[in-house]
């Protein structure tokens, strides 16, 4: 069960590059977006949707790229996971951000786009959204921990 | 309730085993300021919060928290995969080996186990509020002192991103706090 140290699995998976190197290889998101927030990407590279508030340590900004299309879909669900978080957490303490609020929508609606897509190719992510009838496959995905948050 | 998401909030796909950092990053699993504690603490404290925003916010920040446990058992998991006997001994995980063989435990960096002595929790909003910007701050210190000890950027990609969540909580912690004062509580 354990991983083979000479086998290179991960190697599909994604690169790191530093954000200075930054090339773009995702879908460009072109929201009307506020003063205050960063690009869905950006803001999940960084672990920070509001540039105001971003603090840098020692120029560790990474950026991640996708080596194929399972990981490609994984990796918008999780950055519009994240938007959608971020914001979350913002409209907690300003509920009555209406620019916010707007974009909570705007973000929530690609979050499903993108979710839909990864689930009806790869399975679902919840297991209460399983469809099928004739076999359990909620046990088969790989899990997160197994293949590099696939 | 709670539903699982078979996914993590940032992916995490380490390189190569790093059995002196697997035990290092035990600080953020079950260390004083580490997920867990964070997780638990807000939690918690959600129970005392005033008002809607403070049950919100709590109850948010606790549930990603809980996210980020998942974010560092994946790499503690990652880092020691593969190891030998001779390899644990050398890198000091032998009486982790004796106890737990590969498997996670919380405990600190130094194999100190959990408790709940590293929370608070007051009843009174004001002063856990301000117990969880500290919180807050010492993970980001400690975040910060994990990557000064590694070179590895699929290990500074995940720990760079869990840094700077602790900046985001702890504005948001510090806004709610400036309200509930404005309001009297």
């Amino acid at each position: 069960m354990y991983f083979d140290q000479n086998n290179n699995y991960f190697d599909d998976y994604f690169q790191i590059d530093n954000l200075n190197d930054y090339s773009i290889n995702i879908d460009e998101i072109n929201f009307n977006r506020s003063n205050q927030l960063d690009s869905v990407e950006d803001g999940f590279n960084k672990g920070n949707m509001f540039k105001d508030l971003y603090s840098k340590y020692k120029n560790h900004v990474y950026k991640l790229k996708t080596m194929n299309q399972k990981d490609n879909l994984l990796y918008k669900v999780q950055m519009y996971t994240f938007a959608l978080k971020d914001l979350n957490l913002y409209l907690d303490t300003h509920p009555t951000d209406q620019s916010a609020l707007f974009e909570f929508q705007k973000i929530r609606k690609e979050l499903e786009n993108v979710k839909t897509k990864y689930e009806n190719t790869y399975g679902v992510l919840c297991a209460s959204d399983v469809t099928n009838d004739d076999k359990w496959t909620w046990i088969n995905n790989p899990w997160p921990w197994d293949k590099g948050g696939k | 309730m709670f539903k699982y998401e078979k996914m993590l909030e940032y992916p995490i796909n380490v390189k190569k085993k790093d059995l002196k950092m697997a035990k290092l990053l035990m600080a953020q699993l079950g260390g004083p300021d580490s997920e867990l504690s964070a997780s638990l603490r807000y939690f918690v404290q959600r129970f005392s919060m005033p008002d809607d925003r403070g049950k919100a916010l709590l109850s948010d920040i606790a549930c990603e928290e809980l996210g980020h446990v998942e974010m560092i058992c994946t790499m503690i998991n990652q880092l020691i995969k593969g190891a030998t006997i001779e390899e644990l001994k050398a890198n000091g995980l032998d009486a982790w080996y004796t106890q737990h063989n590969k498997g996670l435990y919380p405990a600190d960096a130094n194999g100190v186990p959990f408790t709940s002595a590293y929370i608070a929790s007051t009843g009174n909003p004001i002063v856990d509020l301000q117990e969880d910007m500290a919180a807050e701050e010492k993970a980001r210190a400690t975040y910060q002192n994990l990557m000064d000890l590694t070179n590895d950027e699929s290990l500074l990609a995940p720990l760079s991103f869990l840094r700077q969540r602790e900046v985001v909580h702890y504005t948001r912690f510090a806004e709610l706090l400036d309200y509930y004062k404005q309001k009297g509580y």
